[in-house]
């Protein structure tokens, strides 16, 4: 199962969140392992049967006054419960000093304390951002993935199929190059497939022929994109005579990546066939679509529509 | 008039680690021959670090893997030259890449 480690969001998060351990000494080795964030107020009060103990706690003021105003026997007796639960941390929000004997507990049971200045709606807000996009589901793909008009598009093919030149005359039609060779895609919450490259070749291309070249430094800051939401997969492929390559455009095929459908177009080459112009025609194509308009379904209709209309003037 | 056998696509389907032991590591220029290497033959070839899976053809990926030396790497080979492939490789590697 997936998890964050306690370390990993407090060194991510501690400048936006002006977080402080104010627990020393206390290793952050818990892992969380959901993206929801918990305010154990019910389970201060004892009511634990749907307690979320492997996520952030977040004590607000509510929480915090609560555990204060509580009588000293009873608060002993509700933390004694809430600390036998493996929870990784707990975040303490607008400035509040901790109770003592909450601190007296965490350092007990070694679970680490953190205090933010931020108020408790915004710090879960940013909380469950990072976690979720911690916790995405992540798989890498052979292709180079480009912004085509927008439209985050993965060019798929074999090896020496030419997908690195297509994404290079791309560029230089002033398209954006986001990675080359291996993509790296995560899916990200309400399905969106977000693409990316890994930080040692990010923006690097192999051309075969010239070798390696920075995207970014020969053709500006304007030609490359750091991440792109995926939004369709084309294949490249040769021209294979067996094949009965999409005509009319009324068959609709699909590539899965993550468990997300993603419109997928193959393309076959051979000499004469501009690829970079025919990536560009799909793009802008599939943007059409998505905004309400089919052609090749509105043409069909129409094209139906005037034969009725000819047959009853006949 | 003898009858040609029918063409038998034979997929062979080979898996291998090797260990990476040149100073510096699969940089730039032992990239380039890996790649060189697996390009001659009729195969797909994915070469694994852990978690991360690459296409054995294809250098960039080869160096996001930034395989440092003392890394073990699995090479999984589908195809007609699959077999071959991956001894070149192993051959490759085991030679420090003539470093």
């Amino acid at each position: 199962m997936p998890a964050v480690l306690v370390k990993d969001l407090f060194d991510s998060l501690k400048d936006t969140l002006k977080l402080k351990l104010i627990t020393p000494g206390i290793p952050l080795t818990g892992k969380i392992k959901s993206s929801e964030i918990h305010r154990p107020g019910l389970a201060f009060a004892g009511f634990y049967d749907y307690f979320a103990s492997d996520c952030v706690q977040i004590l607000g003021t509510t929480e915090v006054a609560f555990l204060n105003k509580q009588p000293a026997a009873k608060r002993e007796q509700s933390l004694k419960k809430f600390f036998s639960y493996k929870i990784p941390c707990i975040v303490i929000t607008k400035n509040q000093s901790a109770p003592e004997s909450l601190m007296n507990y965490a350092v007990k049971s070694g679970i680490p304390i953190f205090r933010s200045p931020l108020r408790t709606t915004n710090l879960i807000g940013r909380t469950t951002i990072f976690i979720e996009d911690a916790l995405a589901p992540r798989s890498s793909v052979h292709g180079t993935l480009l912004d085509v008009y927008g439209v985050g598009t993965l060019l798929m093919g074999k090896s020496g199929v030419g997908k690195s030149e297509t994404a290079l005359e791309l560029v230089q039609r002033g398209q954006r190059l986001v990675a080359d060779d291996v993509v790296e895609i995560k899916r990200t919450p309400g399905d969106v497939l977000m693409g990316y490259s890994s930080k040692v070749i990010r923006h690097h291309m192999e051309i075969r022929g010239l070798g390696i070249i920075d995207v970014m430094s020969l053709f500006g800051v304007g030609a490359v994109r750091n991440q792109k939401r995926i939004l369709m997969a084309v294949t490249l492929e040769k021209w294979n005579a067996e094949i009965e390559y999409e005509r009319a455009g009324l068959t609709e095929s699909w590539k899965e990546f993550l468990g997300v459908r993603l419109p997928h177009l193959v393309i076959p080459i051979i000499p004469g066939r501009n690829i970079p112009v025919l990536v560009e025609v799909a793009a802008l194509n599939q943007r059409l679509k998505r905004m309400g308009i089919h052609t090749a379904k509105q043409f069909n209709e129409d094209l139906i529509r005037q034969m009725a209309e000819r047959d009853a003037s006949d | 008039m003898k009858n040609p056998l029918p063409e038998s696509p034979s997929e062979e389907s080979v898996e291998k680690k090797v260990v990476i032991k040149n100073k510096l590591g699969l940089h730039a220029r032992p990239a380039a021959l890996f790649v060189q290497t697996t390009s001659k033959f009729n195969c797909e070839i994915t070469v694994r670090k852990g978690k991360q899976k690459v296409n054995g053809k294809s250098i960039m990926g080869l160096m996001m893997l930034a395989a440092g030396q003392g890394t073990t790497l699995s090479l999984e080979a589908v195809g007609p030259e699959a077999k071959r492939a991956v001894q070149e490789v192993e051959k490759l590697v085991n030679n420090n890449f003539g470093e």
